[in-house]
């Protein structure tokens, strides 16, 4: 999985934060959970997860904050996130 | 790659969404009053003034409330296409009030005029919102099936229109179109399963996996659906070419029927069962209230398809009372009042208390509208559905009264849940419409210059991100908002 996700981000490297699994939350726990995690994260710093679907609603937030992501989405829909926050 | 600009300004302020929400009461109380007043002489016969004003109390006044608010809110995010001048939206709700004033006062006993205005006044409403609606879905930048089911939903609500305008035109003082009873049953079949069907199926591929965390239907599935609605909405046009003549015995009505047969399939029956099968599959099996209405409004479709060639066989006009009844207020308007509870506290969470996540405490969505006055709304709701059945088949006056009551306290009872809901506001925020000093928060993460924010400073179309999606060809894409 770690090859796969570092295959998916290139930005990642052989550094591969832990993937936070939020596929089993209802809307709107998933951005909930992201945007909690996201106002920790401090400079550099990476945030993944394997969310429901493409978060389209929650880019605009996180563009907001400053926080640049990436997303790739799955065949079965699901899609993983990846935010850092930027200095 | 760049964003392009997927901002919160491209989405409808809440204020859009939450006036045509907040003008459903209103038009249950209207139908609610028109039982009260005239009883059992609403639910007689199909062709009575009285239950044509009941029945568009229904269709104008809270299904289509619903959905045209559902369609501005829904449609940025699921199309990836902005509407255009958002705010027209609210002329759109007045003129649209106006027309469904127009329309019942004059079937209640009002003169021509009224009808002549609600003509003009549908008009112009309709109008505004087909082409603000038809430009954002004719350039979408997903084509989803979701998209196509709610393309195949606004043609349907083009056509009803037309056809609507030209047999209101025999209430002004003009005389009804040729065929009347084939243009109803043209008109019957593209409003309930064109416009409203369409769209709630459409609707429900998103909404139920992703509130219920229900598996979501196979897009083969889905295409099929669309592919069978297609053509049930297209096969009773056919009718239009017996010239009013009766063909093996069977009426031109009878022939659009039978023409709207498998779209009346998919929606009445496929659509259900299969919805039915993924709600019982989903992953949490929390208990939410209003999972009744959607089970409700699902069971009650199981129905409609024996009742409606029961209402076709039978010369008795209780059936086609009772079809019209079941329909508009058992299972479209069980599943919208279903989703309005789940709907309207996921905007006002995500306009309201999104961004302030992880900088001060913020409710959980859920604890903004409590699961008893969702499951009291459906005790109301659903009791008049029951009674109004009972009150139809045994022509009964005091139940008929007695679901007019009914109705009213589901009215009431919707009415309170908004107004609860959407006053809610964040601590520290000012009233709404006022400014305030910590609304937005203030974000300790700076905005760096190089991420596009709006439309205009991207010089391209919004929601760049979802047309790179669309034209990605492998099964998976990837994306991200980093500058080029």
């Amino acid at each position: 999985m770690v090859k796969s996700v570092s295959y998916k981000f290139s930005v990642l490297g052989s550094q591969v934060p832990e993937i936070v699994d939020l596929r089993d939350l209802e809307a709107p726990g998933p951005m909930e959970k992201v945007l909690l995690a996201c106002s920790q994260l401090v400079v550099g710093e990476f945030f993944l997860a394997h969310v429901p679907r493409v978060p389209v609603m929650l880019f605009p937030q996180l563009e907001s904050r400053g926080l640049r992501w990436w997303v790739h989405e799955e065949a079965d829909q699901s899609a993983l996130l990846l935010i850092r926050k930027e200095a | 790659m760049k964003t392009g600009g997927l901002s919160l300004d491209q989405a409808p302020p809440l204020s859009v969404p939450a006036g045509f929400f907040l003008s459903i009461p209103p038009g249950i109380l209207i139908a609610a009053c028109i039982l009260l007043v005239n009883g059992t002489a609403a639910l007689a016969s199909p062709w009575a003034d009285q239950t044509l004003a009941l029945a568009h109390a229904g269709t104008l006044g809270v299904l289509a409330m619903g959905m045209m608010g559902a369609l501005y809110q829904m449609t940025p995010v699921i199309a990836g296409a902005a509407v255009p001048f958002t705010r027209v939206a609210h002329l759109v709700l007045i003129l649209l009030l106006a027309g469904l004033a127009g329309f019942v006062w004059r079937l209640l006993g009002g003169p021509a005029a009224a009808m002549a205005w609600a003509i003009i006044s549908f008009k112009l409403s309709l109008a505004a919102f087909l082409l603000q609606l038809g430009w954002a879905l004719l350039r979408p930048a997903t084509r989803s099936e979701t998209v196509q089911g709610m393309r195949l939903a606004l043609l349907s609500l083009a056509a009803i229109t037309l056809i609507g305008v030209m047999m209101a035109a025999g209430f002004s003082g003009d005389s009804f179109p040729q065929h009347r009873v084939l243009w109803v049953q043209i008109h019957l079949t593209l409003a309930l399963l064109g416009w409203v069907g369409g769209l709630i199926m459409a609707v429900s591929w998103q909404v139920i996996p992703m509130f219920y965390l229900a598996p979501a239907m196979d897009k083969g599935t889905q295409r099929w659906l669309l592919g069978m609605l297609l053509a049930g909405l297209i096969l009773p046009m056919a009718a239009m070419f017996t010239a009013g003549q009766t063909h093996a015995g069977l009426s031109p009505g009878n022939i659009a029927a039978i023409g709207a047969l498998p779209a009346a399939v998919v929606v009445w029956l496929v659509h259900p069962l299969l919805l039915l099968r993924s709600i019982a599959r989903r992953k949490r099996k929390r208990s939410d209230a209003s999972l009744l209405f959607w089970r409700a409004g699902l069971g009650t479709a199981l129905l409609l398809i024996p009742v409606a060639i029961t209402a076709l066989l039978l010369p008795d006009p209780r059936w086609q009372v009772l079809f019209g009844w079941l329909a508009i207020w058992g299972w479209a308007a069980l599943i919208m009042h279903g989703m309005l509870s789940r709907i309207v506290p996921f905007l006002v969470w995500f306009h309201r208390y999104s961004a302030r996540v992880g900088l001060q405490p913020v409710p959980s969505m859920r604890s903004l509208l409590s699961q008893r006055r969702i499951q009291a709304g459906f005790i109301l709701h659903s009791s008049s559905v029951v009674i109004g059945v009972a009150a139809i088949i045994l022509q009964s006056d005091i139940l008929a009264r007695l679901t007019g009551l009914l109705l009213a306290g589901t009215a009431i009872n919707l009415a309170s849940m908004l107004i609860h809901v959407l006053k809610r506001t964040p601590v520290g925020a000012a009233p709404r419409g006022r400014p305030s000093s910590s609304s937005p928060p203030t974000l300790p993460f700076p905005s760096p210059p190089c991420l596009p924010r709006t439309r205009a400073a991207t010089g391209g179309r919004p929601y760049d991100y979802l047309v790179r999606y669309q034209r990605t060809p492998s099964s998976t894409f990837a994306t991200s908002n980093l500058p080029s």
